[in-house]
């Protein structure tokens, strides 16, 4: 692939007491790319993510952030280097208001280093209004938002700092239709401004239609990675079940 | 009327109803009076300084049950470490409850215990200690600069000193972004965390700001007393905790605010008072603010609910 490589993540194993969740994954998310990464749950899908986002680090493996060699000590290590996760449950703080959210940890100070307040309400209003015109009512508990809202937030404040890598954990979960289309337009309008996007789900129907490259992970080692173009559903369920391709016949190696 | 009269209007007339508690107040006779609003006031500013750690550790999801004891702590040390000097014996105070509240922290964050039972295990730790060490007995002062700063006319200096702190911990709690960390890891650990902020770091400043305050407050009414009292204390957390609650902290955390805990502190202090004027006796009240404690745990639904993260 001629793109850049933004993350190179090399021989991760990951052990919990006697459990190896992960036992050395390989992975790659280059510029203007939508990787997406499927399993079974309990495969160590999230594992990867908690990793790759920088709440704890792995037993051993190397990641490399534009080819130089990083470790990880928390969320903020990760950020820095431009990879930020939208979580599956979305990582809010239920009685803060949509600004608060949006700048938790990296709040706009004053020269006092007091918060301030109306500029922050504006960029997380811009922001919002960038994502979801209609979404106007920012300064209230996140907890009063609908699932859409709340989503909106969450992708939002991970967009609008200096992203590389987006990391979406079940992005669309918990999400209706409409939502879940607009979802979709946003990986496409993320993937086409450079970011490099890894989409995480146990559901293949909702990634394979955005993703470029297919990856298949069963029982913390990667058994597959499929171009998305050259594959259909049916196969890669069928990888994730039983761990390899249906049938040796079908051919090129990936 | 506006959400924000609304919430006033509740703040002062519902929850709690400290107006018509004020008004039925005005017919014990004396109740008004100059000489009694200044027992109110001396009454309340103490226990105010603790109320206030309290709520920023219940704001994160935490509880103090040691503040009493290190009230205790803060004014035999203040007493005990006056021949030194004014400055050392009211900074000792302050750092003698850091040190305690800094060890529930650490209980609380490092070890995982739940909060409870560690300020339960450091209110133990600490009550034991300073017993043993005063042999069960007051130690007195009668260092004049001590005791003139338990005076104040006609506003006592402890009440003051409780208004610059409450405003300090209102502005730091929702001016900062420290105070918006504090709300977060309150509100959701996990979330708090998933965005870089420092979980064990920030709740064990709660817990040390909290240990600091009860520690101070304990040498402010040593000054007053002209005492350091091994035992005072008792009822403290429980009290202080009545008022966090009233003012719209939870037990689930993430919930209150300072200006709601010190309406929550004057409600508590008049109830006190007016049951002090019309002679109920102490036994009776513990029951009051007992039952009112229970009625407000049970409003707070903390213990019928399951935590939602």
């Amino acid at each position: 692939m001629s793109a850049q490589t933004f993350v190179r993540l090399t021989g991760i194993t990951k052990n919990f007491g006697g459990v190896h969740a992960l036992k050395g994954v390989d992975l790659d998310i280059s510029a203007s790319e939508v990787v997406a990464l499927v399993g079974h749950n309990g495969a160590g899908k999230s594992v990867l993510v908690q990793i790759l986002s920088g709440v704890f680090p792995p037993s051993s493996g190397e990641i490399r952030v534009m080819g130089e060699p990083v470790s990880f000590h928390s969320p903020n290590d990760a950020r820095h280097h431009g990879i930020e996760t939208i979580y599956q449950t979305l990582a809010l703080a239920d009685n803060l208001d949509a600004p608060s959210n949006f700048f938790l940890g990296r709040e706009l100070r004053t020269r006092f280093g007091f918060l301030d307040k109306r500029r922050m309400a504006e960029a997380a209003g811009k922001a919002l209004a960038d994502l979801n015109p209609s979404f106007t009512d920012i300064e209230r508990p996140v907890r009063q938002m609908s699932g859409g809202q709340r989503q909106a937030v969450a992708i939002a404040r991970a967009i609008h700092f200096d992203v590389r890598v987006l990391i979406m954990d079940e992005p669309t979960a918990a999400l209706g239709p409409h939502e879940t289309a607009q979802v979709s337009t946003l990986i496409r309008r993320l993937r086409e401004q450079g970011i490099g996007i890894l989409l995480v789900s146990h559901d293949v129907r909702s990634v394979i239609d955005l993703a470029d490259r297919i990856v298949v992970l069963k029982a913390g080692e990667i058994v597959g990675t499929m171009t998305a173009a050259e594959t259909d559903e049916d196969s890669v369920v069928d990888m994730i079940i039983r761990g390899r391709r249906r049938e040796p016949a079908d051919g090129s190696a990936p | 009327m506006s959400p924000r009269a609304q919430e006033l209007f509740s703040r002062f007339f519902i929850k709690p109803p400290l107006v018509p508690l004020l008004i039925l107040a005005s017919f014990i006779p004396g109740f008004w009076s100059m000489g009694n609003m200044r027992i109110l006031a001396e009454a309340i500013s103490v226990d105010g300084i603790v109320v206030i750690g309290m709520t920023i550790v219940m704001i994160a999801g935490g509880f103090d049950m040691s503040v009493g004891a290190v009230m205790a702590l803060g004014g035999v040390a203040a007493v005990v470490l006056l021949p030194h000097g004014l400055a050392v014996s009211v900074l000792a105070a302050g750092a003698f409850g850091a040190l305690a509240g800094t060890l529930s922290g650490t209980l609380v964050t490092r070890l995982r215990i739940n909060p409870f039972i560690s300020t339960l295990a450091v209110m133990v730790m600490v009550r034991g200690a300073i017993l043993a060490y005063t042999d069960t007995r007051p130690v007195v002062s009668l260092d004049d600069m001590f005791l003139a700063l338990g005076e104040g006319r006609p506003v006592p200096y402890a009440f003051m000193i409780m208004v610059a702190v409450a405003i300090t911990a209102h502005v730091w709690l929702n001016g900062r972004p420290w105070g918006r960390h504090v709300y977060a890891v309150g509100a959701d650990e996990t979330a708090a965390a998933m965005s870089g902020l420092r979980v064990g770091r920030l709740k064990l400043q709660c817990y040390l700001i909290s240990g600091a305050l009860a520690g101070f407050a304990g040498m402010l009414l040593a000054a007053r007393l002209g005492t350091g009292s091994p035992i005072i204390g008792e009822s403290t957390p429980l009290s202080a905790a009545a008022a966090a609650l009233i003012g719209g902290a939870s037990l689930r955390g993430g919930e209150g605010s300072v200006g709601g805990a010190m309406i929550g502190l004057v409600f508590v202090g008049g109830l006190v008072n007016a049951m002090n004027l019309l002679g109920v006796a102490s036994y009776y009240q513990s029951m009051v603010i007992g039952g009112m404690l229970f009625a407000l745990v049970v409003a707070d639904g903390a213990f019928l609910r399951l935590r939602s993260s």
